[in-house]
């Protein structure tokens, strides 16, 4: 009978051990499931950034309110208009060095009043989240911020703090064309930096 | 003999214990095939939403450029096309994968279930570029035009510009249109020129294919035209009165080809919208440029150099005192927008056409001039 009793629990405890490394080998599984996952996820909006970044560069060069255009013929590529770009916004900051610019996150942003700003609700659906800057290096250093809208949110003491994690710059050498410059056109030479948020 | 009894019992446990443990295993399989086979097909849903996307932001890059997408994954589902209060819905049928467009016209049909989509933008000039045109269809839509007896001269072109990547066919009598035979094709739409076509009953074969599958636009006149859905055998007009076409008549006219690729009414409207709601943007940015433009010259019109005064006096004419100019013609086009936007007529929007033109009429004096500075 004691024979009987040591044997049922030995096979007891032998079942135990089975279901044991069971869950064990299950835990894990899922566990490296997890971790796929989430990497995968984390991949995957990166890569969404990015193509948001390249996206929201292409539309900036090929916006009718800044391309240079030539009457009825095609327009000229990765050309803007620098009356138009001087309608467009207000100030034309001078710049010490041709870098692109950085937003101090920390702090209240403002933004420079442009035409895309001030229409902010339509040109959301364009550009989303994103800082476009047009930067010219010769002849005379200067910049204009086109479009500014950074994710924010309101902190307890009702500041208002940056709610975005990651930034992704893309660069675009276009000229600018200044038709009061002469009688000839004038072409100047610059970059397009966009700035995608996430 | 009790000892024959408990193998017994214990081959019996072990059995259950073995179905049991299995069959969690084989759920735990099973529930994660399900699950991946699902999330395969909404990310390929989603996919196909992003490169719908992409497409729509690449269109304005190459514009007058065809894409053929191979959407052969997704040939069990149907793609649909909304457009309500300038905002367009598009994504897959019973499926969570859709997505808002608010600034590109699109113009397609209601839905498309097919194994290739085929995607084609245009430039909107109206004077200056407003928006690029998306035109969206399939390789299963085909279209029927038909301008019997002398071929209109837009057929012509339409069948250039479209290419052999569309699924198009030209009909030259009014006979040929009785064997049309809808064949493998989802949907078909006629293109009629003479509007003889939709006085007549349906092809036998289109009688039977489904009523919301096959519809016609007449052009009746020069810009006007009208939509017609078939209703059994004859054919019903959707339209009560025609509609103009809102454009300056160009060559390759994206607001024509735009009243083709609709589905309806409703569509061409919404997305003409759109165009019309990106147009005030644009146009403000002109009005500025145009303001820029009449400073610089009113400057150069005080200097001394009698050359540069003279040019700048006949520039300034261009933009502030010729009938038509520049500036008054921008402000009469601004303002007609802004009342075009909100009208739910369209009458009013009619008339940017007479606005566009004097623009447009203005800008070719200051080009043809030579020395000044044209506004687009």
């Amino acid at each position: 009978m004691n024979t009987f009793n040591k044997k049922a629990q030995l096979h007891i405890t032998e079942t135990i051990a089975v279901l044991f490394i069971f869950f064990i080998l299950i835990a894990f599984g899922l566990i490296f499931y997890a971790r796929y996952q989430q990497t995968a996820a984390q991949e995957k909006q990166e890569q969404l950034l990015a193509s948001r970044a390249m996206d929201t560069t292409v539309k900036a060069l090929f916006l009718p309110e800044l391309m240079c255009t030539k009457g009825e013929a095609e327009h000229e590529d990765n050309c803007v208009d620098l009356i138009k770009l001087n309608s467009a916004t207000t100030s034309s900051l001078p710049l010490s060095s041709p870098t692109s610019p950085d937003q101090t996150p920390q702090e209240p942003l403002s933004n420079t009043k442009s035409h895309f700003q001030d229409n902010s609700d339509y040109y959301f659906q364009l550009f989303s989240y994103s800082n476009i800057t047009i930067i010219e290096v010769y002849p005379t250093p200067q910049q204009w911020q086109i479009y500014n809208k950074q994710k924010t949110k309101k902190t307890s003491d009702s500041k208002t703090i940056k709610d975005w994690t990651r930034k992704e710059p893309t660069y675009f050498t276009i000229t600018l064309r200044d038709d009061l410059a002469g009688s000839n056109s004038q072409y100047r030479y610059g970059y397009l930096v966009v700035e995608a948020y996430s | 003999m009790t000892f024959t009894k408990k193998a017994q019992l214990e081959l019996g446990f072990n059995w259950i214990y073995m179905l049991l443990a299995g069959g969690v295993i084989l759920l735990f399989f099973v529930g994660i095939v399900v699950k991946e086979k699902f999330k395969a097909e909404e990310n390929l849903g989603q996919d196909l939403i992003r490169t719908m996307e992409s497409l729509f932001t690449g269109a304005q890059v190459s514009e007058k450029t065809k894409n053929v997408i191979d959407i052969g994954g997704l040939a069990d589902f149907t793609l649909y096309f909304d457009c309500e209060d300038q905002v367009t819905t598009y994504g897959l049928k019973e499926t969570s994968a859709r997505a808002e467009n608010t600034i590109d016209p699109i113009f397609s049909p209601k839905e498309i279930k097919a194994t290739k989509m085929i995607a084609w933008s245009l430039p909107y000039n109206f004077p200056y570029k407003v928006a690029d045109m998306l035109f969206v269809t399939s390789s299963n839509t085909k279209y029927y035009l038909y301008s019997s007896p002398a071929t209109d001269p837009f057929i012509k072109e339409f069948l250039t510009a479209t290419g052999t990547e569309f699924n198009r066919q030209q009909l030259n009598t009014e006979q040929e249109y009785q064997t049309i035979d809808h064949g493998s094709n989802f949907q078909i739409r006629i293109v009629d020129f003479t509007g003889q076509l939709v006085k007549k009953p349906l092809p036998p074969s289109l009688q039977k294919f489904d009523n919301a599958r096959v519809s016609a636009i007449v052009f009746t006149g020069k810009n006007m035209f009208d939509y017609y859905q078939k209703q059994g055998n004859t054919w019903t007009k959707k339209t009560i009165v025609p509609l103009r076409i809102i454009s300056l008549s160009d060559e390759r006219d994206a607001a024509k080809y735009a009243a083709i690729f609709a589905e309806d009414k409703e569509m061409y409207r919404c997305s003409m919208k759109k165009a019309f709601t990106r147009m005030k943007y644009v146009t403000d940015i002109y009005q500025s440029k145009a303001n820029t433009v009449i400073e610089h010259y009113s400057q150069d019109k005080t200097k001394s150099d009698e050359f540069t005064k003279s040019t700048a006096s006949d520039c300034l004419g261009y933009y502030t005192q010729n009938e038509p100019n520049i500036k008054s013609s921008l402000d009469s086009l601004s303002n007609i927008l802004t009342g075009c936007i909100k009208d739910p007529s369209f009458s009013v929007c009619e008339g940017l056409i007479d606005a566009a033109d004097k623009v447009k009429k203005a800008n070719q004096g200051l080009s043809e001039h030579g020395d000044c500075i044209p506004l687009y």
